[in-house]
């Protein structure tokens, strides 16, 4: 087995990304708002980490 | 009908992308009439481009933009690579819409009078790992040796080390079913890697950088924000992302000025005005090991780091 395929790390794949439960996305603002406020700066959702199980950013790496 | 909003900074994003949430409210705070296009929501969207005086009109909801020339600057947040190989065959409605809304979007690249952050097509270039260590080298960086191959008999261990670093070429996700792997860099000895299989993909081979302290250098036009990436204040062997997050700390990183310059330098050589550089300390000296053109910064945004509010600010001022 090619080396890339072998040390590969093995997760679960998901077929969609969830939405956040209990907010919704304000269009005009371009953001989520949620109970508390915004999401975004929200620590408790954890959105906006690096290892977040998905990268939010454009190269969507996945990861 | 309400009337069309004219639009100063074009956010083209994913619903997902809570980093740049903070971007628009730093941007609503700035008072900038910006838009936000989020790839999701293009199905039910509607959208009318005039390319050649250019002038597109977008209706999202209750909301109605125009852009047209007096567009500023444009915060690209789309792939440049789709990296999630689809694995099983897509509909024909999903194949029009993964090929067509993409294409539209890099269509936009016609506002070109607008500052773009960044740049897709320079975007496309700087993803290119081996491009970016020549340009790193060529500008005076310490650059780790390299050999990019898929032949077993190369004499990697020779020149590299019995243990290198193997990375790929470019991220590899790959999905079976319901299972998907990622790779990350690892360090084996070279023997293991030398395998006949090898010819099947060339792989990125390094000589091994230890001990080290990664370095996260993110850069904004001339702003330049440094952290390490520790654990229980020390460094970490090999690829730290394989590390629990909540292992992990960011504290600030003071670089020194002639590596900040670097920094800021690489960036701007490569047509980016965003980048996030990774980079080893290692025996005093300051090593590159890559350059994101897209890497994610929500991580490290605080309000001792104001990075969003700097982006905004970037975005608003062209």
């Amino acid at each position: 087995m090619h080396v890339l395929r072998g040390f590969a790390l093995e997760s679960v794949a998901r077929d969609e990304t969830p939405l956040p439960d209990g907010a919704h996305y304000d269009v005009a603002l371009g953001a989520w708002k949620g109970k508390n406020g915004l999401l975004a700066y929200d620590a408790m959702t954890g959105t906006v980490t690096k290892k977040n199980d998905y990268e939010t950013g454009e190269d969507q790496k996945g990861q | 009908m309400r009337a069309l909003q004219p639009v100063q900074v074009l956010v083209l994003a994913n619903l997902h992308d809570f980093p740049t949430d903070r971007i628009c409210v730093e941007l609503d705070r700035l008072g900038i009439c910006y838009a936000r296009l989020n790839r999701e929501d293009l199905g039910a969207a509607v959208v009318r481009l005039d390319p050649i005086e250019p002038r597109l009109e977008i209706d999202v909801e209750d909301q109605r933009w125009l852009v047209d020339q007096t567009l500023k600057a444009v915060w690209w947040r789309q792939p440049t690579f789709l990296r999630n190989i689809p694995h099983q065959p897509l509909s024909l409605d999903e194949q029009l819409d993964r090929s067509q809304w993409p294409a539209f979007l890099r269509g936009l690249m016609l506002f070109d009078e607008a500052r773009w952050l960044n740049d897709p097509a320079a975007t496309y270039r700087a993803e290119c790992k081996p491009w970016q260590l020549r340009q790193a080298a060529r500008l005076g960086f310490n650059t780790p040796a390299t050999l990019i191959t898929n032949d077993p008999n190369a004499p990697v261990a020779t020149t590299l080390g019995e243990t290198v670093a193997v990375k790929s070429v470019d991220t590899v996700l790959l999905r079976e079913g319901g299972r998907q792997f990622f790779a990350y860099t690892q360090l084996l000895d070279w023997s293991i890697c030398a395998a006949p299989a090898l010819r099947a993909a060339p792989v990125l081979a390094q000589k091994v950088i230890s001990p080290k302290l990664d370095l996260r250098v993110t850069v904004l036009g001339d702003h330049v924000w440094a952290v390490s990436v520790e654990v229980e204040g020390a460094g970490i062997e090999g690829d730290w992302r394989l590390r629990k997050k909540e292992q992990l700390d960011y504290p600030d990183f003071a670089l020194p000025p002639e590596v900040a310059d670097l920094c800021i330098a690489l960036v701007r050589h490569m047509g980016l005005v965003y980048g996030a550089i990774d980079l080893a300390l290692s025996d005093g000296r300051f090593v590159f090991i890559e350059i994101n053109p897209t890497g994610e910064w929500g991580w490290l945004d605080t309000p001792e780091r104001p990075i969003a509010a700097t982006i905004a600010r970037a975005l608003a001022a062209c």
